[in-house]
């Protein structure tokens, strides 16, 4: 009776279901960058959920992540600057970089963590390169007979009401600082009145501002756009050239800021081992690849393949005061009049 | 084991029994349980429609309310600045304020100018009148640049998007009219906020609390995701696009249906649901709602598990019923059988009668009625054949004129009596008896006459006799007596001459005066012979005896 006696393991088996759940893996990333079909290979593989949350802007990101201890996400992505912040924050764990076994397929730009600001501390690596980009400026090629040259275009007021900026506090206060010819990543106490002065002044200019692609993409189409300020760079051009539109893309000669996002593991995820899997998954050459096939983006696997000609590249470094830049671009995003900004 | 013909009876009934209530009920119950989960989905369609079209007259009044706003004069002139503008200015500002008290989901009215980058000139909210200084500027907000761009009489609506920063900050929906001078010049616009979950709160109020209501925006954004666990920080958690979940409901995203019937399948935390969705248009063009109703399944099968729980114990009581009906049944097949089969052995047995289901009007009854008929004739039959027995045996013993016992029984009861006698010691007497002159009365008188005196003398021997003692005719005009018990030979003689002298007596025969007298031998056991055979030839010598000493007297052997 051999089979008999099997009965009571299988029921146990049976009983023991519920508790043997599928592990869940919660990732936080920009829009691109877990595409849903690459997500279901992955759940199929490792026969887990996923859940996949986008954040529009680093704000977002930092509103999102901070939520109580960043107990919400296992894996994110984000730049290197912001890795740095979150690490300060201690939101995120030192990588066991042995277990990241895709990153031998990683350029070796990308391999030394040491050379890239913001990933190590304490001699413990805290993120992994997985896609970059720089943002440049975008042009209706109907409207504009000349590609734009600088970043100043975007407060012209020939193109009133027709450019689209981006909503993220770190980076506009970066851009204006640019557009100053001031140091873009710190602003001092006594150069914020002029800073808050040309922000609103783009605001003014401005049609509108966006924070995911998409919604670029439709208040480009639907509304007469000349310029915009392409946070999300080659991405949104390809978005933008699949919709239909006209369009150009320069890097203007004051250099664009560029960003390099990482994967990061948080701190208090229960599936670490999943997180990691997760991270490799991300650089194997097909996934990787759909970066730069479908949305544009440059991925850490193999060396851009575009325009020949040395870019104007700004890296994107921590800023200082980042709250306080968050507060005033909520105000100033609010419509704020210059008198009622408040100012520290 | 055998079973008897009531267990099988039983047993079969009862299985027949619960296999027809068991189809009965199996099948009433898949029906059922269809016609539940069609209805619950008729129902799901129908409320869903319903809601849709309560929250499309929804916005048409709140549309209708904006439009009143919006062709006021008051607009125009606070915006153009006239000399009256302070006044209406107030004017307006008690017109958004009535209007905002009168309707609880209105969040906020603004009136905003075209020029100065869409600065606020009266804004009016929840918390009051917003003071002049802290006016803003809009312009750079869908609700502002597109609807400067309307025409009189048009209407913007915004699409409703969570707050990406602050999701938990209320669901708005922006409706926004142009004011126009009437020299055709856009001069700015009213903007009026309704907070969208509170217009849902109402309209869901109106729901059983198990419908789960879903609403999302024309992109497939889910505003309202009632799947998020209460206890979750609503922020968290992805922002969920319904058509990633449910592929199906693209076409309505798309605009190619207006409604549709879904199956929600199971996930974390959430059971399978039924769902509708349908779409709600704010405009004609393009923007709409997508609003869906989910019900658990598990809820739609709690009625019909009741119904499963009440066939059940109908197919219980059912079973007791039939199973009592079963035994009852049996009991009435068995019961007359066995009574039938008893009363056959207990007739066999003893030719008793024994009590028969005859009074049945069925087949047992008519078996019973049979049977009885049948016992009947039996012993009819058998009453009958004694009694020509006992004729036979009458007949072959006894004489036919006088009945008396013929000279063959009269040996067996001598035997008899001498083995009796043997075993007691006691005497035996045997009285020969034959008539004088019998001819020649048969000759002178006939046969008749000759019959009727054998009678009478037959009847006159047995008066001397006792009980016991044994009278028979031998054949012709003999008789012999034999008496069972005699003391002594002198005893026998003296019961002789009484018989002798009772026979000089005449006799009456037909009518004539005869005289019958007889000659008369007597012997006496054991000392005239030890067995029937000697005994009886010694009484005939004695009475041959008596014979020749002429007649009519007694000779001892």
């Amino acid at each position: 009776m051999p089979l008999r006696s099997l009965i009571p393991i299988l029921v146990l088996c049976l009983l023991s279901l519920p508790l043997q759940a599928k592990p869940l893996l919660r990732v936080l990333a920009w829009p691109g960058y877990a595409d849903a079909d690459l997500v279901a290979a992955f759940a199929e593989r490792y026969d887990a959920d996923v859940e996949v949350t986008f954040v529009g802007n680093d704000d977002e990101l930092r509103l999102k992540l901070s939520k109580e201890g960043g107990k919400h996400y296992d894996v994110i992505a984000a730049n290197t600057s912001e890795i740095n912040h979150f690490v300060q924050q201690q939101l995120l764990q030192p990588l066991r970089l042995a277990n990241l076994t895709q990153r031998n397929g990683q350029l070796q730009q990308f391999r030394q963590l040491n050379d890239i600001p913001g990933l190590i501390h304490e001699g413990q690596a805290y993120g992994v390169p997985y896609v970059y980009g720089e943002m440049g400026l975008i042009y209706n090629r109907k409207m504009m007979s000349r590609p734009p040259t600088s970043i100043n275009s975007l407060w012209d007021p020939q193109w009133q009401g027709q450019v689209l900026a981006y909503d993220g506090s770190s980076h506009s206060f970066s851009l204006a600082r640019q557009a100053l010819a001031k140091p873009p990543f710190a602003t001092p106490n006594e150069e914020m009145p002029a800073t808050l002065a040309k922000l609103i002044e783009l605001r003014r200019n401005v049609l509108s501002f966006y924070s995911l692609p998409e919604e670029s993409v439709s208040l480009f189409t639907q509304n007469p756009v000349a310029l915009m300020y392409a946070n999300y760079g080659r991405q949104q051009l390809k978005l933008l050239q699949d919709a239909g539109a006209d369009v150009g893309y320069v890097i203007p000669q004051e250099g664009a800021f560029a960003w390099l996002d990482c994967w990061a593991i948080t701190r208090t995820t229960p599936n670490r081992d999943l997180a990691e899997q997760w991270i490799n998954y991300s650089l194997e050459p097909q996934v990787s690849g759909a970066l730069t096939e479908r949305q544009g983006l440059e991925n850490t696997l193999r060396n851009p393949q575009t325009e020949n000609a040395p870019l104007h590249l700004i890296w994107l470094e921590p800023v200082a005061n980042a709250e306080l830049r968050a507060k005033l671009w909520q105000s100033i995003l609010a419509g704020e009049r210059p008198s009622n900004l408040v100012q520290p | 084991m055998k079973l008897s013909l009531g267990n099988k009876l039983t047993i079969l009934l009862c299985l027949f029994g619960l296999l027809l209530s068991g189809l009965a009920s199996y099948y009433s119950l898949s029906s059922s349980k269809q016609i539940l989960i069609a209805a619950a989905k008729r129902d799901l369609l129908v409320a869903n429609q319903v809601l849709g079209r309560n929250l499309q007259s929804s916005l048409e009044n709140f549309a209708n309310d904006l439009k009143v706003l919006s062709t006021q004069s008051q607009p125009v002139d606070v915006l153009q600045d006239t000399p009256r503008s302070p006044r209406e200015a107030v004017e307006l500002t008690q017109l958004f304020t009535s209007m905002l008290n009168a309707h609880p989901e209105y969040q906020r009215i603004r009136l905003i100018e075209a020029k100065n980058h869409g600065l606020e000139r009266i804004n009016v909210d929840r918390h009051g009148i917003t003071a002049s200084s802290a006016l803003q500027e809009k312009g750079h907000f869908p609700y502002v640049f597109k609807t400067l761009k309307l025409v009189p009489g048009q209407q913007f609506f915004s699409e409703i998007a969570p707050s990406r920063l602050d999701p938990d900050k209320v669901l708005t929906l922006h409706i926004a009219s142009p004011i126009w001078t009437d020299d055709q010049q856009v001069l700015g616009l009213i903007v009026l906020s309704i907070n969208v979950k509170k217009l849902f709160n109402r309209l869901q109020r109106e729901l059983p609390d198990y419908y789960q209501l879903f609403l999302a925006n024309s992109q497939g954004e889910l505003l309202l995701n009632p799947e998020r666990n209460k206890s979750q920080t609503k922020s968290q958690g992805p922002s969920v696009m319904v058509q990633t979940q449910l592929p199906e409901l693209r076409a309505l995203l798309e605009g190619q249906s207006n409604n549709m019937l879904s199956i929600l399948p199971a996930k974390r935390e959430q059971p399978t649901r039924l769902a509708a969705f349908t779409t709600v248009s704010i405009e004609a063009e393009s923007k709409h709602l997508l609003l869906g109703l989910a019900v658990p399944e598990e809820h739609i099968l709690e009625a019909s598990r009741e119904l499963d729980q009440r066939l059940i114990q109908i197919i219980v009581v059912l079973s007791f019923i039939t199973l009592l009906l079963s035994l009852w049944l049996a009991r009435n097949m068995v019961r007359p059988l066995n009574q039938i089969s008893l009363a056959i052995a207990h007739f066999s047995k003893n030719l008793s009668l024994q009590p028969l289901p005859t009074e049945r009007g069925d087949e047992l009854g008519t078996l019973a009625r049979d049977i009885r008929a049948m016992q009947k004739k039996i012993l009819t039959q058998i009453i009958e054949l004694n009694t020509n027995q006992q004729e036979l045996q009458r007949m072959a013993h006894n004489d036919p004129l006088t009945g008396l016992p013929n000279r063959r029984l009269f040996f067996d009861r001598l035997q008899h009596a001498i083995s009796n006698a043997e075993r007691s010691g006691k005497l035996l007497g045997l009285l020969y008896v034959d008539l004088d002159h019998f001819k020649e009365i048969n000759d002178n008188h006939g046969h008749a006459a000759g019959d009727e005196v054998l009678g009478t003398v037959a009847h006159l021997l047995g008066s001397v006799t006792r009980s016991g003692d044994t009278v028979a005719r031998l054949g012709g005009d003999e008789f012999v007596i034999l008496f069972d018990e005699v003391e002594s030979r002198a005893t026998l003689l003296g019961i002789a001459q009484k018989l002798l002298a009772l026979l000089q007596n005449r006799l009456l025969i037909d009518g004539k005066d005869l005289q019958v007298r007889a000659s008369l031998g007597i012997s006496l056991y054991p000392q005239d012979g030890s067995d029937a055979q000697t005994l009886l030839q010694n009484a005939d010598r004695a009475m041959y005896s008596s014979k020749r000493n002429g007649r009519n007297t007694i000779t001892s052997a």
